[in-house]
């Protein structure tokens, strides 16, 4: 029993099909209970007030944005050293769900600006890198569907995410040199729990689950109808040669 | 409607945002695979 | 290598269009500005060296789809894959007459220009030595972009799209060197990074950009 044995696409949907209505609902309702909770029954902080409760969406948001391209960074590696289809196929799926999440942590970020900083752009280093890796997404994902042959797609494409992820953590660290911060330092990553109090804590790692799961099902949901598009496009060209 | 001082419409807006933009990324996903579904269905019915 | 490399030079030279097209747009772009943010120097002297940078990218980019677009249409890009010469180092070469045909003159442009926006006089030297150091990286990324697109009928515009975000850093680095070159503060780190990242992208893109031109040939 390996892990590689899921590899093999017929092997991988017919583990997943039925898994995936559960982590879905999973995740809807994680994030249901961690939004409403922190939107609802949290205190105003201390110095931003009420602004404080659009971190329980900027926060997980932002958090996948990234995870989201590591993912696909990873799957690309597994693609290029091992060929399997579904690999490069998830990479192709989670694409639009990372643009998506880095849209919404880019918005969020923005409003919450706003009120704490007095304008809706600020060029701020964290705010600007979030910016770049969206125009990275954009380019992933138009390569993607400017080539037509799948597995040429798949090896351009796989090659422009191994690179791009290099000159994204290098944007990174010039963005950071280029202009002095004004975010906050990261107060809400796990192993810095001590420094907020626990009401913000849970609503909020409830909601990380939430979206971690909702990318879980969602990168499932599109890499299975990634697979069976391919199937159709397969028998399809069978059926004309025969014919 | 619930009310957060100054800060109401900030906070509606982020999570209107949020929800709009989940809810399109979720039922387009959905969407895609019914289609993929059916187009595979019809295609492997053809096939025998 | 060397062969290969007069060829494209000697191929820029003749066909005209790469050569002066790229330094025509620069020029242009840097006419243009004035128009839009007005003649005033109070205005114009702070924003030059952001302004030449970024003229000087865009300019670098006109050019690109030409790195290996010709070759693949009529089949020498074929040609050399068989050759002794492995893609990797056809496609330095290829970066390289890249960048004597535009970076070079760009380079030896740019402080002219920077006269028409009343750039500081201390800033001069440090344009030029931050678009030496820098436009060879602008080049050697754009034909990893190329190779990507190669094999794409209307790949121009995607080929923007893929290399402008990875132009990011080069272009945060060089301006940089030069704005602080300008107010007469310590350039050192800005150009140290800048020299990195075109030592770095001349070390590791060629095989990125050899692979991508292998799976278009295929």
């Amino acid at each position: 029993m390996s892990i590689w044995e899921y590899a093999n696409p017929k092997k991988f949907m017919a583990t997943t099909t039925p898994i995936i209505p559960w982590v879905l609902g999973i995740a809807l309702a994680a994030m249901f209970v961690g939004l409403v909770w922190g939107l609802l029954f949290t205190p105003d902080a201390e110095n931003f007030g009420a602004s404080v409760k659009i971190l329980f969406v900027h926060v997980p948001t932002a958090l996948m944005a990234i995870n989201a391209w590591f993912m696909m960074f990873v799957a690309s590696l597994i693609w290029l050293i091992r060929r399997h289809h579904v690999s490069a196929l998830a990479a192709k799926a989670a694409a639009p769900i990372g643009a998506t999440m880095t849209l919404i942590a880019l918005i969020t970020g923005a409003i919450w600006g706003q009120p704490t900083w007095g304008t809706w752009w600020q060029w701020e280093p964290r705010l600007t890198s979030f910016l770049i890796l969206f125009l990275f997404y954009l380019g992933y994902m138009a390569l993607w569907s400017a080539i037509e042959d799948n597995d040429t797609a798949a090896d351009l494409t796989s090659v422009l995410c191994l690179v791009g992820s290099i000159f994204a953590l290098l944007s990174r660290y010039a963005v950071r040199f280029w202009s002095n911060g004004l975010h906050q330092d990261s107060t809400f990553s796990a192993d810095k729990e001590t420094h907020i109090d626990p009401s913000f804590w849970y609503p909020s790692v409830i909601a990380m689950l939430g979206f971690g799961l909702l990318f879980l099902a969602l990168v499932l949901i599109r890499t299975n109808t990634e697979i069976r598009l391919r199937r159709a496009d397969a028998l399809e060209a069978r059926q004309r040669r025969s014919a | 409607m619930i009310d957060f001082g100054k800060h109401t419409f900030h906070v509606w807006a982020c999570y209107g945002v949020t929800v709009t933009l989940v809810a399109a990324l979720v039922i387009q996903s959905l969407t895609q695979s019914r289609k993929a579904k059916l187009r595979l269905a019809r295609v492997e019915a053809k096939n025998g | 290598m060397i062969a290969l490399l007069l060829r494209d030079l000697r191929l820029a030279v003749r066909a005209g269009g790469g050569f002066g097209l790229g330094l025509a747009f620069f020029l242009i772009v840097i006419v243009l500005v004035p128009f839009g943010v007005g003649p005033d120097k109070t205005v114009l002297e702070p924003i030059a060296p952001g302004i030449l940078w970024v003229a000087a990218l865009l300019s670098c980019l006109l050019s690109l789809d030409r790195i290996f677009a010709l070759d693949f249409e009529d089949g020498s890009l074929a040609l050399l894959a068989t050759s002794p010469l492995p893609l990797e180092a056809a496609s330095v070469t290829k970066a390289v007459a890249h960048w004597l045909t535009t970076g070079l003159p760009l380079t030896i442009a740019a402080p002219a220009l920077g006269v028409l926006l009343h750039m500081k006089t201390d800033a001069y030297a440090y344009l030029t030595l931050s678009l030496a150091l820098g436009t060879p990286a602008l080049s050697i990324i754009g034909a990893f972009g190329a190779a990507l697109t190669v094999g794409l009928k209307r790949g121009g515009l995607l080929l923007s799209l893929l290399v402008l975000p990875l132009y990011v850093p080069t272009l945060v680095f060089g301006a940089e060197a030069v704005r602080r070159g300008a107010e007469g503060m310590d350039a050192t780190t800005p150009f140290v990074m800048l020299a990195g990242i075109t030592f770095g992208a001349f070390a590791l893109l060629p095989f990125a950009s050899g692979a991508a031109l292998r799976v278009n040939l295929k």
